[in-house]
């Protein structure tokens, strides 16, 4: 009875001093703000990733006439993989735009799910600006072997569209590698944070 | 909707900044996540059911929310010395020994609870919140039992923490 009456006194002491410390209130016209720019961060998101397949389709569309089989069939290719892409990434990122009401042991699943995800979007990213090198590669031999399409040309464009690609790519490895590391990080950082001492071991 | 939450802001505003500085020391960083936990909030409310009481269901919102902001701000300093109004300053009628010691009674206990891992820290501000151990252990999703394991033992920590400062 005693020890009943102490816990219920330490935990009058502690809500008491808890409900002293100063607080602060967010106004409505704030947290307005800050959904207008999630939804904007997402929306940016989102029209990056199609800006990859709409590159593809406008790129695939203005040049189909003078494209022989082989390079069409390669751009299709590119672009179906593009466009699953974008659609698979969107999918990844659905967690973010959603604001939970689970139990805080499911919604610490779906967290360090949503870090698994971006792991694998910023590694992916990484991954396939070094892909797209041998794409190129193989678009412009598939032209010269199979399209008949002469070596002049072929060299000419094929070391324009590297000579862009040797521009961009070590910046976007570089920027895909940091944002993979960073959500590493916060996935280590959240794994440590909910490090418990086992409530059995403490009966 | 919105002159729903606004009440909701005025009636819980000052239970979501707790759980703010339950997570975050740091003063623009707590800011921030008070912006986020109330943001949180707002859209949550279109889901709720009554299956809880609003203030369990709010509680339930602004810790998940809480949590994520301790892993993505893993690269920004913890300390409390990264901003000077990291702590609440004392009022200008807090001039007595007894109000300055209550102060630095309250800002212990916030920095006891910022070091408690976060199962441990969720569970001991939503009990100073005055949520049931039934509750308590609906928004965790663990058991009864654990709870009270888990309450009992951190609560003797805290006051040992206070007393010590004292």
């Amino acid at each position: 009875m005693n020890s009943k009456n102490e816990t219920h006194d330490e935990t009058d002491i502690l809500s008491s001093m808890w409900q002293q410390q100063q607080t602060e209130v967010v106004g409505l016209g704030s947290v307005k703000q800050k959904w207008r720019k999630v939804q904007y961060k997402q929306r940016l998101y989102f029209v990056f990733d199609l800006i990859g397949v709409l590159f593809m389709l406008g790129a695939f569309y203005i040049a189909f006439d003078k494209l022989g089989v082989f390079a069409k069939t390669w751009m299709a290719i590119l672009t179906f993989f593009a466009g699953v892409t974008a659609v698979y990434f969107s999918y990844l990122r659905r967690f973010a735009l959603s604001w939970s009401n689970l139990i805080t042991e499911s919604f610490i699943e779906q967290l360090k799910k949503q870090l698994m995800s971006n792991i694998k979007i910023a590694k992916f990213n990484r991954d396939l600006s070094l892909w797209m090198v041998l794409a190129i590669v193989i678009f412009y031999a598939g032209m010269f072997y199979v399209d008949d399409v002469s070596l002049a040309v072929v060299a000419k464009k094929g070391v324009i569209s590297l000579a862009i690609l040797a521009a961009f790519t070590p910046l976007f490895w570089i920027w895909a590698d940091r944002r993979a590391k960073r959500f590493s990080k916060e996935l280590a950082a959240l794994e440590q944070a909910l490090l418990e001492p086992d409530p059995e071991t403490l009966l | 909707m919105s002159q729903d939450f606004n009440s909701i802001l005025s009636e819980y505003g000052a239970l979501l900044s707790r759980v703010a500085t339950s997570y975050e020391a740091n003063h623009h960083l707590r800011q921030e996540l008070l912006q986020e936990i109330s943001l949180a909030v707002w859209q949550s409310l279109r889901t709720f059911k009554g299956d809880s009481s609003l203030k369990t269901y709010i509680l339930r919102v602004a810790h998940n929310r809480a949590i994520s902001h301790v892993a993505y701000h893993i690269k920004t300093p913890k300390s409390a010395s990264y901003c000077e109004m990291t702590q609440a300053s004392p009022s200008p009628t807090a001039s007595s020994e007894t109000t300055m010691a209550q102060q630095q009674q309250v800002t212990t206990l916030l920095n006891e609870v910022r070091k408690l891992p976060i199962q441990t820290r969720q569970i001991v501000t939503l009990s100073m919140e005055g949520l049931s151990y039934q509750d308590i252990a609906e928004v965790c999703g663990i058991k009864v039992t654990n709870v009270g394991v888990i309450l009992n033992r951190s609560k003797k920590v805290l006051l040992e923490a206070i007393k010590h400062e004292q």
